[in-house]
């Protein structure tokens, strides 16, 4: 019985830490939509030059990402179909992105579609470095604390454990 | 659809004190006041509708022209260059939006960007416009080659656009293609309803429209609007050649003006025109000033 109520303590206190990390692997997931969404973007704007309606609804039908998912659908209502120019609506639900990051994406989802095919470009171009980066910070911090926050947890169960018991 | 790509400012003082059926044409110049041209007449809008004292208008910015170019193109000003390209843009419902702005040129115009000034021109279709000239279109079921001549925003579109619709309405089972190079005369695929016989081709040159047209639909007549490059003379001739009928408009003010356009000549020349129809502004937009045989006799209107 005290075996596994240790085993218990244990792999709750795993799983919790592993929970506390889910930040980390939501953004990663976020930056690696988003990377998508603007190689998506590129070729679409080069080469068919569909309407941003049509790209955004295709790409959210294919997203694994939730709250990526939540960024453009927040951008299509308000900017798209409501035409609201309020910047703090895009972010409405996610929850995960720091100021600056938030700064550089409302920068770029504000001039999208607003300019000719050059300087659209461009900007893609510009905005995808950063991306880039966005991508490899978030990488390296999931990578870094997915696995430290499950081992917390798992010792946080052992010591638990060990006092309970 | 003016409503979808104006700002709600501009588009609530237009719709005070007019009906958008008498609006002929918005002009927005960066720094300037907004002008409306109503049922002939140019205004000032004011933030109460139309008036014509300058400091009372509106002045449009940038930034405004940005906007409705951006709604216009359904957000995606990008994947619209083509037309930028060509000075318009058309959007749903056959609105056409004149741009000028800094062009962007790298041996060919790239784009237009920095947009500074905007004319938007709104189609209307009235019904019966041509049936005083109807029966030079067509007499006793025989079809005329037609061509309309009248200065821009003489009511050429219109007179055309009802002149399918009557041929129609009237029963005739012609089979009509409409070359639309600026998708102005049908308003594209949901627009004007204008009979039961009509194809149309949009945004596609004229001339490359018509041979196509001629190629695959078989018409019995051809509609296109506003003739002008060398090309189009050319899909014309070819298109009358081949026994197709062709109903055309064309800028200018008079006959006379007509026979100055060198590119005209050939046609006058051959006399590839049965009938030719004037429209001026004189008494509003469409008013008939004269019908003319080939020969460029006035056989209709004024004095004869």
């Amino acid at each position: 019985m005290k075996i596994v109520m240790v085993v218990a303590v244990v792999v709750l206190c795993g799983v919790l830490g592993r929970g506390l990390a889910n930040s980390y692997v939501d953004r990663k997931k976020f930056f690696i939509e988003l990377r998508v969404f603007v190689l998506q973007l590129k070729s679409d704007i080069n080469f068919s030059m569909k309407k941003l309606v049509l790209i955004i609804d295709e790409v959210r039908s294919n997203t694994s990402s939730k709250i990526f998912e939540k960024l453009l659908s927040n951008y299509k209502q308000k900017y798209l179909i409501e035409n609201v120019d309020a910047n703090q609506d895009l972010f409405f639900g996610v929850d995960i992105l720091s100021e600056s990051e938030m700064a550089i994406m409302s920068d770029f989802f504000m001039n999208l579609g607003k300019t000719d095919v050059f300087n659209q470009n461009e900007m893609i171009n510009n905005f995808l470095k950063r991306v880039e980066e966005f991508n490899v910070g978030a990488k390296t911090d999931s990578d870094k604390y997915c696995p430290l926050y499950t081992k917390l947890g798992i010792l946080v169960g052992l010591f638990v454990a060990l006092i309970v018991v | 659809m003016l409503k979808d790509i104006l700002p709600l400012k501009i588009y609530t003082a237009l719709t005070l004190k007019s009906s958008m059926m008498e609006i002929n044409e918005v002009r927005l110049r960066v720094g300037k006041p907004i002008s409306v041209l109503c049922n002939t007449k140019q205004y000032f809008l004011g933030e109460q509708g139309l008036c014509n004292n300058p400091n009372q208008a509106i002045f449009a910015t940038r930034d405004m022209l940005t906007d409705i170019v951006f709604k216009a193109s359904d957000f995606s000003i990008y994947s619209i260059n083509e037309q930028l390209k060509q000075g318009f843009i058309t959007v749903k419902g056959g609105v056409r939006i004149g741009v000028c702005g800094t062009v962007v040129k790298d041996e060919k115009i790239k784009t237009i960007n920095e947009f500074s000034s905007l004319c938007i021109r709104l189609p209307h279709l009235i019904k019966n416009a041509s049936l005083p000239i109807f029966n030079h279109v067509v007499n006793n079921g025989k079809l005329n080659n037609v061509l309309i001549i009248a200065p821009p925003g003489g009511g050429k579109t219109t007179m055309l656009r009802d002149i399918v619709y009557q041929l129609s309405y009237h029963g005739y089972p012609f089979n009509i293609f409409i070359a639309d190079e600026r998708g102005e005369i049908t308003a594209g695929v949901d627009g004007f309803n204008l009979g039961n016989f009509y194809d149309s081709l949009c945004f596609l040159s004229k001339s490359e429209s018509i041979l196509l047209g001629l190629r695959g639909m078989s018409p019995d007549i051809i509609v296109t609007d506003e003739l002008g490059a060398r090309e189009d003379f050319y899909a014309l001739k070819c298109a009358i050649n081949s026994g197709v009928k062709v109903i055309a408009t064309v800028h200018a003010s008079s006959i006379d003006e007509l026979k100055n356009k060198s590119e005209f000549a050939e046609l006058l020349e051959e006399k590839c025109f049965d009938r030719f129809v004037v429209l001026s502004k004189e008494n509003g937009v469409g008013t008939i000033e004269g019908v003319y045989k080939d020969n460029l006799t006035k056989i209709y209107g004024g004095s004869l």
